[in-house]
């Protein structure tokens, strides 16, 4: 059986944390990297900037909200849950793909 | 010479039952907890116990017996606080009750706080999951 193909060009992520409310999470890390397990890159997640869905427990945002420049190619991302007494532990990791635009067409074209 | 004899018979019996109306020193305090032991109903902090809201569970006891169970609710105090404390489990803090005349000897209680749920002094779990879409 093969691997699915990564997501390419995500808009959205989904964070499932059952323990959010119980444990007074505060908002969320989402790191990034180009290997699995070696995240450079950080951006906090507000709860104010996500959907919550306390039945489901999850925490849904826009990666636009990121506010994270990625660049064209593979990613690796998980999120971590921050209260007022530390960090968790990394999620389960996510893989994505950016895959920059075609080029547009050239605006003309001549032969002399 | 009669009704003299009356008259001071009955001012004898009038103050024998003045004197047993005083306050009997085992009786129950009116006054709520006062003289600078914390105040039943506001905030307080000692140490060393733990941070958070908890629920007191308490017991008092008056020195004098029969010793008496009493619901501290009985005295209009609040029976449930917040405190900010340091550190330590389990805590407690005396509670010192007396009489409105200051007849009653000062009877020592202890209040039992039951600390928060550890959970509140640790980090958060891990999220089970994380997908984009």
């Amino acid at each position: 059986m093969s691997t699915p193909a990564p997501v390419t060009n995500p808009t959205t992520f989904t964070i499932t944390d059952p323990n959010g409310a119980t444990e007074n999470v505060t908002s969320f890390d989402v790191d990034f990297g180009r290997a699995t397990g070696q995240y450079t890159l950080t951006a906090s997640v507000a709860l104010a900037n996500v959907t919550v869905d306390a039945a489901a427990g999850t925490y849904s945002g826009k990666i636009a909200d990121l506010h994270e420049q990625l660049g064209a190619g593979a990613w690796f991302a998980a999120a971590r849950a921050v209260n007022a007494n530390g960090v968790s532990a990394e999620s389960p990791e996510a893989t994505f793909a950016i895959v920059p635009p075609p080029p547009s067409a050239p605006t003309g074209f001549s032969v002399a | 010479m009669v009704q003299a004899k009356l008259f001071i018979l009955q001012t004898l019996w009038l103050l024998g039952i003045a004197a047993t109306a005083q306050a009997d020193p085992c009786a129950y305090p009116a006054t709520a907890l006062t003289n600078g032991n914390p105040v039943m109903g506001s905030n307080f902090t000692y140490s060393p116990v733990v941070k958070g809201t908890v629920k007191l569970e308490y017991m008092v006891q008056l020195t004098c017996p029969p010793y008496q169970t009493l619901n501290l609710d009985a005295l209009a105090l609040k029976g449930s606080f917040t405190v900010t404390t340091v550190k330590g489990s389990p805590a407690y803090v005396r509670i010192t009750v007396i009489a409105a005349d200051g007849s009653v000897p000062a009877a020592s209680v202890v209040l039992y706080l039951n600390p928060p749920a550890p959970a509140l002094l640790i980090k958060p779990n891990r999220p089970t999951g994380f997908t984009i879409q």
